[in-house]
């Protein structure tokens, strides 16, 4: 269900608001003087390795017609490097029905002041796609004698029809750095604009323009690129930017507003079970004992029973459209539903069956750390659950999500905040699982031969999020794709490995632990020297590669969910050799117990059998975000994880 | 990236649903789905059916050229090649008629119309593009066991009057035609690759090839390409009126002399050409450097793929050199053309090469066509007096120094290995002749690597690693260096360090280019808390080889069917570790050296004064082994591997 909304809501993004657009060259354009500074420039003001930096990047937000709104961008860069040249050398000006692209200029000023235009002859229309009656079609062009030194400048006006500036992204970092960036906003007679802002200290930015009173304007200097890091936060709570909207009496009323719309649905499709539906739920529940044996059954019917058109490729749109609007019954009935109407399906049931029930609507980790007085809008939140009253207590259920089992939820929708909406609404902290809800058990039983071969069965068996994440990954896979993708897993970490016997257990059963068995054999495991065999009896973490690399660290460092590794492992060693050395790793773990990574070994002399068992968690009390300051501890603890992870043993042959 | 996504999302868009159900397939397709393929390998996705183009050339001068297909969905891997596609050129082709079926595993048939078909450009990343492709996506509905079919019937005016075929791609392949019509009066002639002669059944003057129950080609670690691997046919037809016929090469000299005709115009020399040559060789001293300053102008051009009025030939001739120099960007022909015209004007003689990149094998003898070749470089005549690596002596055109114009990392004397080898055809008119490329020898293509630690006795590490790399291994070097920023530059660097080093702190990262020689320097300062494991005080142990250890190995399977190829590598390390004040050397692993066909590789340790001194060294040859050598290849990298892992053991005294 979330990634057809997230398709959508990327489609239209990507659709109408692409990052560089020009096209035509069909209006008189006026260029701004540039000064001899901007041509002399060699190297850049705000980021000191910057392959290319805009000396100002402006955009003109006009809403003044009721039927258009426009966007006029005149952006002026100054090329340093190669990279700068490439980044900048050509463009694609996509545009579809709806919308049009004027008033285009591009051109490049050399640092001895000369011009050169693009000529009009070098834009090459064409149709980038046509599928039936729906074309794309794009403006492209090469920049003319871009080189590094060079200042390339480019204009162009977008129009969109039937629009209007509601609810609009206005970026301020840009994935390079900016001398100056501008937005002048022109909103439509009549109505109030206001601008929230984000990551951005200064909550005034937007002033009236003293150049033109009907444009709100802001500016802000020396911006630094937008840049990623592995673990970081999502892009809304890094990049800075700013949400433009129109402020109406309605503005306040938005979570009210909001309640509203889905206690009618409640009421429409949940709370008013027909008698079929009555039926249903009682044939469902017939016997069950418990609170919890009558939902899971409701829940397995709703999840197991019912087609679910969403993750089934064979349906088309059209099929898809037909059973939109399908009641509950229409849905027991036809045995095929989308996502949300076996949502509604299930909470129809609950209901049915004497539960009070209602719908989630959470933020999106993923994409941001939603709080309502910090995004003040409804289109931060979707529909994630449907919330069952048990024993006095919310709980909630998406069974509309194939592969989620009873009472858990994705791991994006964990740890954010949430309305709770039944008879009007409330607001919730959706918690995070504690690690013990993401356990990942794994147990082998392996001999070690005298060559350093590693060989033996191994079990794997995931819990929580990781069963979650897989079974996502790969509901659409064949076996044998699912066992390629164990190979490469564990070839990725051993690459000599040879998995045979594969068996995968539960993939299909969300209510079991999806379990991996295989046979291994891994040739060279140990290094050989003389007299000396070196094990790392850590077989799981071998050949893992370090979380962090980086000396340094811009960003927080976000998780996104927390877990757990039990590792339980048996070695037996070849007759002739005996421990020359096997301490054991000592605890590493913080002080706010957060995380905790024990080893324990225990050697049985006669029998040649090393026990090795690891425990680790990370993740706790819900700390999966921290700050950039305390990167260095936190690389200091995976480092930590690391050397006690590939901590070696030693075995000396008997004399 | 924004590209790419905005064009998945359009095909995801356009491509779900288009379908049109109930429909009958048509007889040929009933038949192809009534086969019953052998049982594969699980690993086969699907099975291609029925392969088959019919190729008509009438005498207005157009081929009409009609695709039947069909093929088995074995699992859901292969749902994705229910898929048809057809390219064409928007100047001189068009798709006339396409459809699609599909035959569900409950026999029922949807057929594919109109509008389920995709009309988009053929390549996203480029701007200056003629070139398209039409599809129909059926893989959202086949399912496992269905069996997707099409026919699509296209036309186009051919440049020159060849064709080439491939049998398959790695799928098996139950049934595969290749079929000629020409006008009366008309032969054809046909050369097999890879793959014993296939000869056509000649009726009148329609002609057929066929190979039936093609085994799979699975996809194998440092493989040829399938190119390299799928039988492939090349046909040239003509007329035996030769005046009406056109282009018709008997020779690499009609090539040659084809090819030249298409560029020499365009070799414009202006006022501004020569100006520019002028001023880029003001202190050049030597014919060496003014080669040297106007193929560094040439190669920092931007690099534009220009692929307009390809029907017409400009996908082979060049656009006019002052008009490149104009517009400041071009692609590999416009550069070699326009290198062309600045030595001309200093008067230098130089000629354009065609030539095969990705695969310096690909190229065949057998076959003079000019459509053989997907890349531009250029061969400059040279005096006795310059000296240069990749110099060869061409029988008529005397010393000729290749270079590729268009790769900005290789330098004058210096070829992209990806070339090195390869068959190219020199375009000099009727002294053109297809030549082999140079190829540099292993030293001239190395890293040399010094590392001079210091071990203390809680087994931390500090020092120092210079890497000196030349030729082609520095190319690797210099392309990391220029295509990632100074901080992402700076992290590939720690990331490097920290495979092999997990706890090393870098505190200075320090790459030198020196283009103009061909070398690459990177130092790199470094400290490492506990690299060594010391276990219970007294027993430290440690991996001589810090960084670029063979971990992994990529030939693992245990049995293999294509050829193994090797890239050409070399490099030598000398590590200096001076150990704990208090261990001495315990045990130390035993030297190793191999010596094979394909490739050295040897270790050394020794202490000495309280440091370890250790070695490796290691040449890998550019070598196609066939793959009843696999063993020995694997074999060869196994004990790489092992040798690296091995530690070094101290006891404290």
């Amino acid at each position: 269900m979330k990634f057809l909304l997230r398709f959508a809501c990327l489609a239209c993004v990507v659709l109408f608001i692409p990052a560089y657009l020009f096209a035509g060259g069909d209006g008189p354009v006026e260029w701004r003087p540039v000064t001899q500074e901007e041509l002399q420039m060699k190297t850049p003001k705000v980021e000191a390795d910057a392959d290319a930096e805009a000396i100002f990047w402006e955009v003109r937000v006009d809403d003044k017609k009721e039927s258009k709104v426009s966007y006029d961008h005149y952006v002026r860069v100054k090329i340093f490097t190669e990279r700068g040249r490439e980044k900048f050398s050509k463009f694609d000006i996509p545009f579809t029905k709806g919308k049009t692209v004027e008033d285009v200029a591009a051109r490049v000023i050399k640092p001895d002041g000369t011009i050169v235009d693009l000529a009009p002859g070098d834009i090459y229309e064409r149709e980038i796609v046509k599928a039936g009656k729906i074309k794309v079609m794009a403006k492209s062009f090469a920049v003319p004698g871009i080189e590094p030194g060079v200042i390339v400048e480019y204009q162009y006006k977008e129009v969109f029809k039937d629009s209007w500036a509601n609810g609009i992204r206005l970026l301020f970092q840009r994935d390079i750095p900016m001398q100056k960036a501008a937005y002048y906003v022109r909103p439509q007679k009549g109505y109030t604009m206001g601008f929230n802002y984000y990551n951005i200290p200064d909550t005034t930015l937007f002033t009236q323009d003293p150049n033109s009173k009907d444009f709100y304007v802001a500016t802000m200097n020396n911006v630094p690129a937008f840049k990623t890091e592995p673990y970081m936060p999502p892009e809304d709570e890094v990049r800075r930017w700013a949400y433009a909207s129109y402020r109406t009496f309605a503005s306040a009323l938005v979570w009210s507003n909001l309640s509203l719309g889905f206690e009618y649905l409640l009421k429409e499709r949940v709370s008013n079970p027909s008698k079929a539906v009555k039926q249903k739920a009682a044939e469902i529940t017939t016997g069950a004992a418990t609170d919890e044996e009558k939902l899971r059954r409701l829940y397995d019917y709703a999840q197991k029973h019912i087609k679910n058109i969403n993750f089934d490729r064979s349906f088309t749109p059209e099929q898809r459209d037909k059973i939109y609007d399908d009641s509950a019954e229409d849905t027991i009935k036809k045995g095929t539903g989308s996502s949300i109407q076996i949502d509604l399906l299930f909470g129809s049931l609950a209901f049915a069956s004497g539960y009070e029930v209602g719908v989630i609507l959470s933020g999106d980790r993923s994409e941001n750390f939603f709080d309502r007085e910090k995004y003040p809008f409804r289109s931060f939140v979707h529909p994630a659950a449907m919330a069952i009253k048990v024993g006095g207590k919310w709980k909630m259920f998406n069974p509309g999500t194939p592969y989620l089992p009873f009472g858990r939820l994705v791991w994006y929708e964990e740890a954010v905040n949430a309305m709770l909406i039944g008879t009007g609404y409330t607001w919730i902290r959706i918690p995070l699982t504690e690690p013990g809800g993401s356990i990942q058990r794994r147990s082998g039983k392996l001999k070690l031969s005298e060559d350093g071969t590693l060989e033996g069965t191994v079990k794997l068996e995931y819990n929580g999020h990781p069963a979650i994440l897989r079974r996502r990954d790969e509901f659409d896979a064949s076996a044998s794709k699912r066992e390629d993708t164990l190979k490469d897993d564990i070839k990725a970490r051993m690459s000599s490995a040879e998995v045979t016997n594969i068996s995968i257990e539960n993939f299909d059963d969300n209510t079991k632990p999806l379990v991996y068995s295989f046979n291994i054999r891994v040739p060279n495991y140990a290094q050989k020297t003389g007299k000396r065999l070196f094990v790392q009896p850590g077989f799981f973490e071998y050949g893992v590669k370090p979380v962090f690399s980086a000396a340094t660290r811009i960003n927080s460092i976000s998780f996104p969910y927390s877990w757990a590794e039990i590792d339980d492992i048996q070695i037996q060693f070849p007759a002739g050799y005996d421990l020359d050395n096997a301490d054991s790793p000592a605890e590493v773990a913080d002080q706010g117990k957060v995380c905790s990574l024990r080893v324990s070994m225990n050697f049985d002399k006669p029998t040649g059998l090393l026990t090795y068992r690891r425990n680790f968690y990370f993740g706790a009390g819900g700390s999966i975000l921290f700050p950039p300051e305390s990167y260095n501890s936190l690389k200091g603890l995976f480092d930590g994880f690391y050397k006690a992870d590939s901590h070696v043993i030693t075995l000396k042959q008997n004399q | 990236m924004k590209r790419r996504l905005f064009f998945l999302l359009l095909l995801n868009v356009f491509l779900i649903g288009t379908a049109i159900a109930s429909d009958e397939a048509p007889g040929w397709l009933m038949q192809a789905a009534s086969l019953k393929p052998p049982v594969y390998d699980k690993d086969v996705p699907a099975v291609v059916l029925r392969n088959e183009q019919q190729t008509v050339y009438g005498s207005d001068g157009k081929l009409v050229v009609t695709e039947t297909y069909a093929i088995r969905i074995l699992n859901k891997d292969g749902r994705r090649l229910a898929h048809a596609a057809v390219f064409y050129l928007v100047s001189t082709g068009k798709v006339r008629d396409m459809n699609g079926w599909l035959i569900r595993p409950d026999g029922t048939t949807k057929k594919y119309e109109k509008n389920a078909i995709l009309d988009m450009i053929s390549d996203p990343d480029d701007v200056y593009n003629e070139g398209r492709i039409k599809s129909i996506n059926a893989s959202d509905d086949a399912d496992s066991g269905a069996v997707f079919g099409y026919q699509i019937t296209s036309e186009e005016r051919p440049l020159f009057f060849q064709d080439t075929w491939t049998f398959q791609g790695r799928l098996p392949t139950l049934s595969s035609r290749y079929t000629l019509s020409l006008p009366a009066g008309w032969k054809a002639s046909s050369v097999t690759f890879n793959h014993t002669d296939i000869q056509p059944q000649v009726n009148g003057s329609t002609y057929t090839w066929q190979l039936d129950n093609l085994a799979p080609i699975p996809p194998e670690p440092a493989s040829p390409s399938v190119r390299n691997l799928a039988p492939r046919l090349t046909v040239n037809y003509f007329s035996e009126n030769t005046a009406a016929a056109g282009p018709n090469f008997t020779g690499w000299k009609e090539v040659s002399r084809w090819v030249s005709d298409l560029h020499s115009s365009q070799v414009v020399v202006d006022d501004a050409v020569a100006g520019k040559a002028r001023e880029l060789t003001l202190n050049a001293k030597t014919e060496l450097e003014r080669i040297q300053a106007i193929a560094v102008f040439v190669q920092n051009l931007q690099y534009i793929s220009i692929d307009i009025g390809v029907g017409y030939g400009n996908g082979i001739k060049p656009r006019a050199s002052n008009l490149v120099l104009s517009r400041g960007y071009g692609d590999c022909k416009d550069k070699a053309n326009l290198m062309r015209a600045m030595l001309k004007s200093l008067g230098i003689e130089a000629y354009p090469v065609a030539i095969y990149s990705g695969d310096p094998t690909y190229v065949r003898e057998e076959w003079a066509s000019p459509g053989q070749f997907n890349h531009c470089i250029i061969a400059i005549k040279l005096s006795a007096a310059s000296q240069a690596a990749t110099v060869i002596d061409h029988p008529k055109l005397g010393r000729l120094l290749i270079f590729d114009a268009t790769d900005p990392y290789t330098p004058v004397g210096d070829l992209p290995e990806s070339l090195q080898g390869s068959l190219a055809l020199i375009l000099a008119g009727d002294d053109g002749t297809l030549s082999k490329m140079p190829v540099t020898p292993p030293e001239a293509n190395k890293l040399d690597r010094f590392t001079e630690l210091t071990l203390d006795v809680d087994g931390n590490l500090q020092g120092v690693i210079r890497e000196r790399s030349v030729g082609q291994a520095a190319v690797g070097e210099r392309a990391l260096r220029r295509l990632l920023s100074p901080p992402d530059y700076n992290k590939r660097i720690e990331q490097w360090i920290v495979n092999g080093i997990s706890t090393a702190r870098l505190s200075k990262i320090s790459p030198v280019d020196k283009i103009a020689e061909g070398r690459f320097e990177l130092d790199v300062e470094l400290s490492a808390p506990s690299y060594a494991q010391l276990m219970q005080g007294r027993l430290m142990i440690f991996k001589p080889a810090v960084v670029s250890r063979l971990n992994s190995l990529w030939l693992t399977e245990p049995t293999r069917t294509s050829p193994i190829v090797l890239d050409p590598y070399s490099f030598t390390e000398t590590s200096t570790i001076k150990l704990p004040v208090g261990f001495t050397v315990d045990e130390m692993p035993d030297p190793v050296s191999l010596e094979t066909p394909f490739g050295k590789y040897s270790n050394s340790y020794q202490v000495k004064e309280g440091s370890l001194l250790f070695t490796r060294n290691m040449v890998l040859n550019s070598a196609r082994i066939p793959a009843d050598k696999y063993a020995s290849v694997k074999d060869f990298f196994i004990k790489i591997r092992n040798a690296e892992q091995a530690p070094v053991v101290l006891l404290k005294k």
